[in-house]
């Protein structure tokens, strides 16, 4: 679990309070927010005295995202870390609109490992399905012209036929 | 919450999206993901060159999630550098891809070939505004980055000005072909400066450029090397540009040569073309221009050695001195094709057979009008003539269709020159009677005829007596009948057709007067090639005869029995069993 509020400020490492957008507060270790490319410059340059604003990340990601962040700043064996992000993941995955936030909040705090492990995820659901399906899925509108659909579908049919 | 969950994926910045992509191996799932939306195909065009038909285009983020910008799937990518050929069509073509295109490949630089074809003019008078067409501003960055093009077709650029081509003619000196059509805000400026800087210029295509005028060809045939001493392979030019070929036909300094396709062509530019010595190929389409005595007027004694094939379409004024005149002095032509001349004479078109008589191969008359007057003038001597000049040995295709006030006597006439012919086509031809046919027939008689194809559709004037001579002279090779409409046959002939044509494969016996026992005799000829048969509107044929075609199966793969209203249902079911692999087309049952 990640570490929140009320940890005892005696602590070795130093702690860092991030702020959410809906105002939660977070106290991390220093290491651990540095995770993010992003804090980690804020904290070079302004300390780690005053609390740091997330403001474009919710309470509930930045939660998730620290949470993360914490199990892969303490340097565990792979297999440990691998089977951890697997169930991190299939945990995220279930709610899409989640789990796009939390791309979304990883890729502006510059956390490069969990952008891909998400990427990756992501493109686990994109296999193997044909382009109707992606639409359904992620609600997406099919602005391609005919010419468009039809130039790709002629050019790789080939990639179109059933799985 | 709902309406966040609507638009969610799209909401990711391109940079997560082409992360996620790139952990897509597998090509068929990146294909399949670029037929999703025109973002995702954007975005797949982005990444990998190797897999995708991709324009090229490392777009950062900001840029590529402009809507406006659409990199979809046209560039023909083969990866050989070298010999890069890019096509920007219909509403690809614009300023964005370009400047996407030229600041993203390092390989733009040594880019050789770019054709840009746009769409029928947008309606959007802003258009250019918003760089969602090819203008000038597009040309100069391809100037700039593609010093090395050689190739640059421009197609519908209506937005291209002057200036664009300046810009290309300034610093893609290595041009060697270019392609303006219609492009009608370029004029002679640029042509100017292509005679200026392009020394390599060989190959200039010119079409529907309303504004170029003779100064602007001139320049480029009088100041431009290559021009001098290689030669102009194609100028296609409008009737707008009239005097354009007089002045480099009749320069003594520019000599143009290889014509191979002359256009739309007027009187003033008739002459020159006679100039273009191998010019091969002429087409001579709507000759508003007054009279073809140009032809005449030109040196005289030049001879059209490599012309080989002629085209004359819509020419009202084209008579028969310009063709006598043409022929006479293309002694190697093969090919004449005549559509919807009405200015030509019976005596005017022999005069023209005899002059290329020697290598004569293919003529075509359609929907011709010959001169009344003069065909009554000539009648008697045309038979003299006939008579005498019926050894056209070499013409193996004849086709001849809607053409009124040729006489009999001519078409006799050319059905006596068909001695070699493989392909002899009369469509509605009222004046195509038995005597023409016999005459026709009998020029085949006792040679090895070659004859494979017949067309006689729509000539009501045959009879059975033409028609059964013709058979038993050359029904034997005939592997093509067609006697659609021919209403003139009775059972008899069309049963001889049976008997006799043993190798046809296609028999057109449609508004016949086809009978149960016409059907009998040709499916018991043995006929075992035959693959179609038509009988459209053949009333008298009845499920009874349907049945005699049992012997064809086999063969029989095509049968068309629509408008056959004595036939049932039964005879159409004993038809599908018949043709096991075939099908019987709309069968209409009384």
């Amino acid at each position: 679990m990640a570490t929140i509020i009320t940890k005892e400020q005696q602590e070795k490492e130093k702690m860092v309070t991030l702020v959410s957008s809906d105002s939660e507060k977070f106290v991390v270790e220093q290491k651990v927010a540095e995770k993010s490319h992003v804090i980690k410059m804020v904290m070079n340059c302004c300390g780690i005295e005053s609390p740091i604003p997330v403001r474009r990340v919710k309470g509930d990601i930045l939660k998730s995202i620290l949470e993360y962040c914490e199990k892969h700043s303490k340097g565990e064996a792979q297999e440990v870390m691998e089977k951890w992000d697997k169930e991190y993941m299939d945990k995220a995955e279930k709610d899409l609109v989640f789990f796009h936030d939390l791309m979304l909040a990883s890729h502006f705090l510059h956390i490069q490992e969990l952008v891909d492990l998400i990427a990756v995820t992501f493109a686990g659901m994109l296999k193997m399905k044909s382009p109707e399906e992606i639409r359904q899925k992620f609600n997406i509108n099919n602005d391609l012209t005919k010419e468009q659909e039809e130039h790709i579908m002629t050019t790789f049919g080939w990639a179109f036929q059933p799985i | 919450m709902e309406n966040h969950h609507c638009k969610h994926i799209n909401d990711l910045p391109s940079n997560c999206m082409l992360r996620i992509f790139t952990f897509l191996p597998d090509p068929s799932d990146r294909y399949r993901c670029s037929a999703v939306s025109r973002r995702w195909l954007l975005l797949q065009l982005q990444l990998q060159p190797c897999d995708l038909p991709e324009f090229p285009s490392q777009q950062d983020s900001s840029s590529s999630s402009n809507s406006d910008l659409d990199f979809s799937s046209d560039a023909e990518d083969d990866d050989n550098e070298v010999d890069t050929l890019n096509t920007l069509e219909g509403p690809m073509a614009n300023d964005m891809r370009i400047a996407a295109a030229v600041m993203s490949r390092a390989y733009y630089s040594i880019l050789i070939e770019l054709n840009l074809v746009e769409d029928f003019p947008s309606n959007n008078p802003f258009s250019a505004l918003h760089h969602e067409v090819v203008t000038d501003f597009g040309l100069q960055m391809i100037s700039l980055a593609c010093p090395y093009l050689e190739v640059l077709r421009l197609i519908n650029c209506i937005h291209v000005t002057i200036a664009g081509v300046v810009f290309i003619a300034e610093k893609c000196t290595n041009l060697t072909s270019l392609e303006l059509n219609s492009c009608p805000l370029v004029g002679d400026e640029a042509l100017l400066a292509l005679a200026q800087h392009s020394g390599l210029l060989s190959f200039l295509t010119l079409r529907r450029c309303l504004l170029v005028t003779e100064k602007g060809i001139a320049a480029v045939l009088t100041r431009v090397p290559t021009f001098k001493g290689k030669s102009v392979l194609c100028i296609e030019l409008s009737y707008e540009d009239d005097d354009l070929l007089n002045n480099g036909a009749n320069d003594s300094v520019v000599e143009v040569r290889n014509f191979q396709y002359v256009r739309e062509t007027s009187e003033l530019k008739l002459s020159s073309i006679v100039e273009a010595l191998r010019m091969n190929f002429l087409i001579l389409e709507p000759c508003i221009g007054k009279t073809d005595s140009t032809f005449i007027l030109s040196s005289p004694s030049k001879t059209l050695t490599e012309f080989h094939s002629i085209k004359i379409k819509n020419c009202d004024k084209f008579t028969e001195t310009g063709l006598t005149d043409l022929t006479g002095r293309a002694h190697l032509l093969e090919k004449i094709k005549l559509e919807k001349c009405s200015g030509i004479t019976t005596q005017n078109l022999l005069g023209a057979f005899i002059n290329c008589r020697t290598r004569l191969k293919y003529l075509s008359l359609l929907d011709c009008t010959i001169d009344e007057d003069s065909k009554q003038e000539m009648a008697e001597e045309d038979h003299e003539l006939f008579k005498t000049n019926a050894f056209y040995a070499a013409l193996e295709g004849v086709k001849v269709e809607n053409c009124r006030g040729i006489s009999e006597a001519f078409l006799s006439w050319i059905g006596a020159t068909c001695r070699r012919a493989n392909t002899i086509e009369m469509l509605n031809m009222e004046m195509f009677t038995d005597d023409c046919l016999i005459a026709l027939v009998k020029s085949l008689k006792g040679t090895t005829t070659r004859l494979t194809k017949l067309d006689l559709s729509g000539c009501e004037g045959i009879t059975d007596r033409g028609m059964i001579y013709a058979m038993i002279v050359v029904g034997k090779k005939l592997e093509w009948l067609g006697l659609g409409k021919c209403r003139g046959l009775s059972w008899r002939s069309l049963g001889k057709v049976g008997e006799e044509c043993r190798r046809l494969k296609y028999l057109d016996l449609s508004e016949c007067a086809v009978s149960d026992r016409v059907v009998m005799k040709i499916a018991r000829a043995g006929m075992v090639r035959l693959k179609t048969l038509k009988m459209v509107g053949c009333e008298g044929v009845t499920d009874k005869g349907l049945g005699w075609l049992r012997f064809l199966k086999g063969s029989l793969v095509d049968v068309d029995l629509s408008g056959c209203v004595s036939v049932s249902e039964a005879g159409v079911a004993l038809m599908c069993q018949v043709l096991a692999a075939g099908d019987v087309a709309d069968v209409t049952v009384a």
